[in-house]
């Protein structure tokens, strides 16, 4: 008997215990928070160091930083479950395409008040960051990190094939010939990559093409597609011709992007990506370069994915503790220590004017290229929650184009249809 | 002994019965009690939930709204469903008999007095206890169509290349391959363990009736071990349909859905594309087949006339 009261005390205990997350307000000392940073290596060790310099100088709050037990890429279901069974961080970094789908929550915080004022510059952010997290005029958080698609060229492949690096007037039409020339089968290179896993990374790489030469992604009501265009068909029809005709790009089914791994080991010539593989590639001592997107007829529009810190509401005096922390974390000053432990963007535009900035763009070669081409970034992937859906079936139709199993027109057109029957389903 | 002294001792009797049913009561609550709390914590009221769920079109964001049985008319409607269903259902066709003859073959090769028969023995368990991500991402780089071990194989073997991972026609085929290397080894250690069980004198009398080793396997040992048989068809079924550690580590579904099985399609409804509601009825029409395969499995061989 006693032993089945010790059971029954463990039990308690430990359901007691998944109830855990919420805090019980204490009346005074400091206000807890918790943030799910997400970050791994390096960009971990920079904000818990920056966390425990807030917590030196801001004694009414305490932050506790978790990982949030998973990284950037799976925070959605993560914080989706968290949502669910009232487990929820009062801070989750989450990527912006996500937005719309957190906004839905009841327990989002909305600090559009607070951003008001004057202290915290708002209007320093860029324009595409502040569009990011605000979900139907509601602001739910603060900018955390932006980023932009360039393409990274291995200069020792290039100068193998004898190509001179891209010029700043290159087309879509000069990036598949120089893939073609630097693409030697035998010796295992190719002139670029391309993901044909059915994930995001498989379609992103697209919409800048279709963009640039005036496509669109949906039509503007968000009701239709809008891919299958013109536009839309050349692009896809291009990669097709590199990977089915020339076969200079080397198709990446995996879903551990292994376009990096090959990069670095200098079998890819080029190199779609962004600055986060900056720490990397120098890690791995590659003798790299950096260039914004081929053009169609002089536009170099890319495509950007800003992440942001969404707060969540648990109550009145720890949104305004989230919110303050925040404010205090993407301050110019506190993001120059970031960029520079981390090789980010910068997230305002005031912090190119820092003294400390030419520091950070030493330290990581090309970073004026990307943080430059900030300014080529002029457009986000739709903002509704129908968007991962559509992407799934455009990844479709590019795996069977780039396969060679169906033209670039079929392709998309298939995409379209589908794509339109889950646009029609009514709600958000 | 008179009457109402007789009555006092049966009601007596009684009292002292009850309460000591209520103390095995009590003793046996306090045993099973925190398993059924787990499996109602754990399976039943998640099932439940997910039941409720299938029919609202919730995104697990907010509040779904009730939508009758529509999630599971469009689920007739969906190409995609279907198309998990053919790539499930060619995993579990080509997986169980496979996974059943093989592991009765090394079990058997495994039981006899070799040295160093541990090492071969923990061979064929290690893929079965290697986590699936180490798995999948090892298996990505071997099977790459470009730069894997295998096409660099057939290469030197001046054999044609294959598009492996790359080609939706094989990507399924070699998900299915590593699925069955992963998972074998299992239904290695069961049967085993049974034909270790299978007592010694039958198979020598059997040898002296002038019975060789196929008669013997054919004759002793396949029906000895036909429980175990049954036990990894209804195991295997079970894990088979439920693939999806692989896929997410691998493939992700790709190329052009070449390799989405059926819960890998309930975690990108529910998770990716906001769509919880219809990710439930997905799961619950996984659960109907996955009951419908078993009882009838079961059926099938209680009438062949064996009792697991």
């Amino acid at each position: 008997m006693r032993r089945a009261l010790a059971a029954a005390a463990v039990l308690a205990l430990a359901v007691s215990g998944c109830g855990g997350g919420g805090k019980e307000p204490a009346a005074n000392g400091p206000v807890e928070i918790t943030i799910w940073h997400g970050q791994e290596d390096a960009s971990a060790k920079s904000i818990e160091k920056l966390v425990a310099q807030f917590n030196q100088s801001h004694p009414d709050i305490k932050v506790d930083t978790e990982s949030g037990g998973a990284t950037a890429d799976g925070m959605l279901p993560k914080i989706t479950a968290a949502l669910t069974s009232d487990a929820y961080p009062d801070i989750a970094y989450l990527y912006g395409s996500w937005a719309p789908n957190i906004a839905r929550n009841p327990k989002t915080a909305d600090l559009t008040e607070f951003v008001q004022d004057p202290a915290i510059k708002w209007q320093d952010f860029w324009a595409s960051e502040r569009e990011a997290i605000t979900v139907n005029g509601k602001v739910i958080g603060f900018p955390a990190v932006v980023d932009n698609m360039v393409v990274l060229y291995n200069k020792k492949v290039l100068a193998k094939a004898g190509l001179k690096p891209p010029g700043p007037d290159w087309t879509w039409d000069d990036f598949r010939a120089m893939a073609k020339q630097s693409t030697d089968a035998k010796a295992g290179v190719f002139g670029a990559t391309w993901p044909i896993s059915g994930g995001e990374e498989a379609v992103w790489g697209l919409w800048p093409m279709v963009w640039q030469a005036g496509g669109d992604i949906l039509t503007p009501d968000h009701k239709k597609a809008a891919f299958n265009s013109p536009q839309g068909q050349q692009a896809l029809d291009r990669l097709r011709g590199m990977a089915v005709d020339d076969k200079s790009l080397y198709l990446d089914s995996s879903p551990a992007e292994k376009g990096q791994k090959l990069f670095e080991s200098g079998r890819l010539a080029m190199f779609m990506s962004g600055p986060w593989v900056l720490p990397d590639l120098q890690a791995a001592k590659v003798d790299y370069g950096v260039s914004p997107l081929p053009g169609t007829n002089g536009n170099h529009e890319t495509i950007s994915g800003p992440d942001n810190w969404v707060v969540f509401q648990h109550d009145e005096r720890r949104v305004k503790a989230a919110a303050t922390f925040l404010a205090w974390l993407t301050s110019a000053e506190q993001q120059l220590v970031w960029m520079s432990d981390t090789g980010s963007l910068p997230i305002r535009e005031s912090i190119t004017k820092l003294s400390g900035y030419q520091d950070y763009l030493k330290k990581y070669p090309g970073i004026d290229v990307i943080s430059a081409n900030l300014a080529n970034a002029k457009r986000v992937r739709p903002p509704t929650t129908r968007y991962p859906r559509v992407s799934a079936f455009v990844a479709e139709g590019i795996a069977q184009a780039l396969l060679g199993k169906s033209d670039a027109k079929t392709a998309l057109d298939e995409a379209a249809k589908k794509a339109d029957a889950a646009l029609a389903v009514p709600g958000s | 002994m008179s009457a109402t002294a007789l009555g006092a001792t049966a009601s007596q009797h009684r009292r002292q019965k009850d309460r000591r049913k209520l103390g095995e009561n009590i003793a046996g609550w306090s045993f099973a009690g925190p398993a059924t709390l787990v499996i109602l914590g754990f399976s039943l009221i998640p099932m439940a939930w997910a039941l409720a769920l299938s029919f609202t079109d919730s995104d697990l964001m907010s509040p779904g709204r009730n939508v009758g049985l529509d999630n599971y008319r469009a689920l007739l409607a969906d190409p995609v469903f279907f198309q998990a269903l053919r790539n499930t259902g060619l995993l579990l066709v080509l997986y169980i008999p496979s996974s059943l003859i093989a592991g009765l073959l090394v079990a058997v090769l495994l039981n006899r007095k070799v040295r160093g028969i541990g090492f071969y023995r923990t061979c064929f368990l290690v893929p079965y206890v290697v986590s699936a991500t180490a798995t999948g991402l090892l298996m990505g780089f071997v099977f790459d169509r470009d730069f894997g071990l295998v096409n660099g194989l057939l290469a030197k073997l001046g054999l044609p290349l294959q598009g492996l991972l790359s080609s939706p026609s094989q990507a399924m085929l070699v998900l299915t391959a590593i699925f069955f290397w992963t998972r074998f080894g299992f239904a290695v250690v069961i049967y085993l363990a049974a034909i270790q069980e299978i007592s010694k004198e039958v198979l020598d009398a059997a040898a002296i009736d002038g019975a060789g080793a196929w008669a013997r396997f054919r004759h002793i040992i396949v029906p000895s071990v036909r429980p175990m048989t049954i036990f990894l068809t209804v195991w295997g079924v079970i894990d088979a349909l439920q693939f999806f550690d692989l896929v997410m580590t691998t493939t992700k579904g790709g190329p052009a859905n070449a390799t989405v099985t059926i819960v890998y399609y309930v975690w990108q409804l529910a998770f990716s594309f906001s769509t919880a509601g219809y990710g439930a009825a997905v799961a619950y029409a996984l659960f109907a087949g996955t009951l419908v395969l078993i009882v009838a499995g079961l059926l099938l061989a209680r009438r062949k006339g064996v009792t697991t």
